[in-house]
């Protein structure tokens, strides 16, 4: 058995300290897109009773701890549904990103959260689904995708259709789960590249566009998009004018984080904190507010 | 409960207090006086009215560790900072920055998530406030609902009525010190002296300015070429924020290597640029416009809807230490006539 904390003198006894991380072991490292810029890290609790009371919903994150370098928030890519480690996808883009990119399996990584408050599924039940994806912002969609497919889960949802697109077939993530879900009969996947390449048979052409011609019908569903600001701006108008009013129409935000917990003032959108009344918000809310995300 | 003290037992107390408490009091280092530990009430600056800095360091210091870290062969040891093992004064705050302390509750003591480093100090902190004779041509707290003579946030309240003070306790906390053997009985002449300092401390504070209107205004000010005019003068050096008793943003930066060192939090302030900027080269405020605009709008919009009160006590530290001479009160008058 590994250690735990040292004992110490306890700041305050009633409260637990939320800046202390729980040590991860990583189980598998999955190189995602071809240009390898893209990994998804399976982790798997070091202490077995860290796993009783973390309970997610779909588009929660937490902060994951490479000492030495920081912490920063990721959407958990897992599905609640899914046994097993937990799942983050990871763009190497900056100095604890590209530290996160050259460990090792087996290494030890620090983890806080469930954080955030994750997407409306009590809202999203009785309705259909317009899922929409971009790059690689397909993470907690993915989390979610797998939550309403599920077998005890699926009954509570009407239609399900997915958009997601890439610059090129290599930068779609999940390909296995791409192709399972392409085989069900109760779900619609349109994929998307933006320029045409030899044996690709899917959609060709930008997100918008293709929302445009495959959205369901806007009564009675709520839209999820998540993408890059480009995509989205361009998106949006296609949903208005499919008539999705801005409460039906949900995206789950980035902002640059420390504490994930409404303290370190970051992250705020206007009044809200995308850490703690986020990172999932609706369009209604936003409107009015500085377009600062 | 109200009794007097004598100026000269002030300091016996203090001295007495010292033996029992680690007391944190306005002290002078080269010319800036800010709350420091104290060894001796003889180090205690008593006629500066707004420390240079205010005395949220004793609760959220500037530089904080939270844990240190080892990679061990067989897993990670973390060591959290442990609790402060003395009970704690904080003497001679004044009520602007008393009200601050608990706009900063607000925020650091979330049900949700309680911040266990800042509760730790400010559950064993007794505040003694002293009221403010002579408010300063920067003081405007009785325009953001305070006053020089308020007494929320306080366990125990000082008025400075001459030869001596008078002194009310207001918590528990507070009567325990009354206790002691150096307070005596108030005299009526003691609470009369006291009105009279108060009504005139009152009487050199300008006009409350309106702020009823201001989170309206901002409400409908987002896209304003006003923030231009702001942001042209603003240099961004931060001097507002970091000096700021309501500012509570901080950074959280880890110091050592892979394999062990610390977790450290620092004050961080919006007006960095570097603040917002993420890894990707995307900046959601990426000019000063967005960062003076979020300071104000901060304070006087979204603490309105977080809070009830708005982000600003009136200390005027930053009318005064701003190098450019960016004064949050003109700004305010301007925002009237700037839509």
């Amino acid at each position: 058995m590994t250690p735990r904390l040292k004992s110490s003198k306890t700041l305050v006894k009633s409260a637990p300290n939320p800046y202390l991380p729980i040590p991860m072991r990583i189980e598998r490292i999955h190189v995602e897109t071809d240009d390898s810029m893209l990994k998804t890290f399976e982790l798997a609790f070091v202490h077995e009773e860290d796993t009783t009371g973390f309970n997610f919903i779909p588009g929660q994150f937490c902060e994951i701890s490479v000492f030495g370098k920081g912490e920063a928030p990721f959407g958990i890519a897992s599905s609640p549904v899914e046994p097993g480690p937990l799942k983050f996808t990871v763009n190497k883009t900056g100095v604890l990103t590209t530290a996160l990119h050259s460990m090792e399996e087996s290494d030890i990584v620090g983890l806080r959260g469930p954080l955030g408050n994750g997407y409306p599924l009590d809202k999203f039940a009785g309705h259909s689904l317009v899922i929409i994806g971009g790059g690689f912002a397909f993470t907690t969609l993915r989390s979610l995708t797998h939550y309403v497919l599920d077998p005890h889960n699926r009954s509570h949802f009407k239609g399900i259709t997915i958009v997601y697109g890439a610059r090129q077939p290599g930068l779609l993530l999940y390909k296995e789960d791409l192709a399972a879900w392409e085989r069900r009969e109760d779900i619609s996947v349109h994929l998307t590249i933006d320029k045409a390449v030899p044996e690709w048979t899917k959609h060709v052409g930008f997100v918008p566009d293709v929302v445009e011609r495959v959205a369901p019908s806007s009564k009675g569903t709520y839209a999820v998009i998540c993408g890059p600001p480009v995509m989205i701006r361009f998106t949006m108008p296609k949903l208005t004018a499919l008539g999705f009013p801005p409460e039906r129409i949900y995206s789950s935000l980035e902002r640059r984080m420390k504490c994930g917990i409404g303290k370190c003032g970051r992250c705020n959108i206007g009044p809200y904190y995308v850490c703690k009344d986020g990172p999932v918000f609706s369009y209604a809310q936003l409107e009015g507010l500085p377009q600062e995300y | 409960m109200k009794k007097r003290i004598t100026k000269e037992d002030v300091n016996k107390f203090i001295a007495w207090l010292l033996k029992e408490y680690t007391v944190y009091a306005p002290a002078g280092v080269a010319n800036c006086v800010s709350f420091r530990e104290i060894t001796s009430p003889v180090e205690i600056v008593w006629d500066c009215l707004v420390t240079r800095q205010p005395p949220k360091d004793v609760f959220f210091p500037q530089t904080e560790v939270l844990f240190n870290y080892e990679k061990t062969a067989d897993g990670l040891e973390l060591h959290p900072t442990e609790a402060v093992e003395r009970e704690r004064i904080l003497w001679g705050v004044r009520p602007c920055d008393a009200r601050a302390v608990l706009i900063q509750d607000a925020v650091f003591d979330t049900p949700d998530a309680r911040d266990v480093y800042y509760l730790d100090k400010r559950e064993k902190t007794t505040l003694v406030g002293i009221g403010c004779n002579k408010p300063l041509s920067t003081c405007f707290c009785t325009s953001v609902g305070g006053g020089p003579f308020k007494k929320e946030g306080l366990d125990l309240f000082l008025t400075d009525i001459g030869e001596a003070y008078l002194v009310e306790a207001l918590t528990d906390k507070g009567k325990r010190l009354l206790s002691a053997e150096y307070f005596e009985k108030a005299a009526k002449a003691d609470l009369k002296a006291a009105r009279a300092v108060e009504k005139a401390a009152l009487a050199r504070l300008p006009e409350p300015m309106n702020i009823e209107t201001i989170k309206q205004h901002l409400d409908e000010m987002i896209d304003s070429p006003f923030w231009d005019e702001v942001q042209a003068t603003c240099l961004g050096c931060g001097i507002c924020t970091f000096l700021c008793p309501v500012c509570h943003c901080f950074d959280i930066v880890d110091e050592g290597t892979t394999t062990c060192g610390q977790r450290v939090r620092n004050w961080d302030t919006c007006q960095f640029c570097i603040y917002t900027l993420e890894a990707s080269g995307h900046n959601p405020r990426p000019t000063g416009r967005e960062r003076v605009r979020q300071r104000l709008m901060d304070k006087f919009d979204y603490y309105v809807v977080n809070q009830g009160v708005v982000g600003c006590v009136g200390c005027g530290r930053c009318v005064q230490l701003c190098p450019v001479n960016l004064d949050i009160r003109r700004i305010l008058a301007e925002l009237e006539t700037a839509k």
